[in-house]
């Protein structure tokens, strides 16, 4: 289990090297990566922050859940934060396991989880407005 | 009791700090602290049903009896991912 906050770009090859178990024949992995547009609306970059240690933790409840749900042997969740452009990758799970079924249900309950639970936000910035935060889960915004 | 609190995104901007220390009287609880630290009544109106609150890295309940030294966050809506 790996799980990471950081400042700087995501790597998949340097993380994916660290999933080599034999007993595995599966590994799967999701990366998120900053898109150009959300709700119709040209986007030029983003900026996440995050409260670190909970959602440090929050990330290991969730590797915890996955190894028990689905009997995964190994799961990473990189999340970088700071000011991100488009094409950067903002998260990076990778779930590894015995059977391909577990590591993709796997990989995808990370990532559904991460971005419901973990306290992570993220500030988007556009050509023609000023930038504002966006909200996913628990409900929207205040006006 | 010493309560520390910690602002993040949403709340630090409307705020203008990232931090606070506040003095409280003993059972005293995360809903007590929203309107002594925001604005207005009405942005404490418009802001309660939108945050969460967490005790010490962990998600609590809004009416959860706070204890000497707690470090209280609330968390705005979530965007992780």
């Amino acid at each position: 289990m790996h799980f990471i906050i950081v400042k700087h770009p995501i790597l998949p090859t340097d993380l994916e090297a660290e999933f080599s178990d034999p007993s595995c024949g599966a590994f799967v992995s999701f990366c998120g990566r900053v898109r150009n547009h959300h709700d119709g609306r040209t986007v030029t970059g983003l900026e996440y922050e995050a409260y670190s240690p909970m959602a440090l933790g929050i990330f290991s409840e969730i590797g915890a859940e996955v190894k028990r749900r689905f009997g995964v042997n190994r799961l990473a969740i990189v999340h970088r934060v700071g000011k991100l452009v488009i094409g950067d990758i903002a998260v990076w799970i990778g779930a590894e396991a015995a059977h391909r079924d577990a590591a993709f249900e796997a990989a995808r309950y990370a990532i559904d989880q991460v971005k419901e639970r973990a306290p992570i936000w993220k500030k988007e910035f556009y050509p023609d407005a000023e930038p504002r935060w966006v909200a996913c889960h628990h409900g929207s915004r205040p006006a | 009791m010493n309560i520390s609190l910690r602002y993040f995104a949403h709340l630090r901007e409307l705020l203008g700090r990232d931090r606070d220390c506040l003095k409280l009287p003993q059972g005293a609880k995360p809903q007590d602290i929203l309107p002594l630290i925001l604005p207005d009544p009405t942005a404490a109106q418009k802001w309660i049903p939108f945050l969460k609150v967490a005790i010490n890295a962990t998600y609590a309940a809004l009416d959860s009896p706070l204890q000497d030294g707690d470090e209280v966050t609330f968390i705005p809506p979530v965007a992780g991912g």
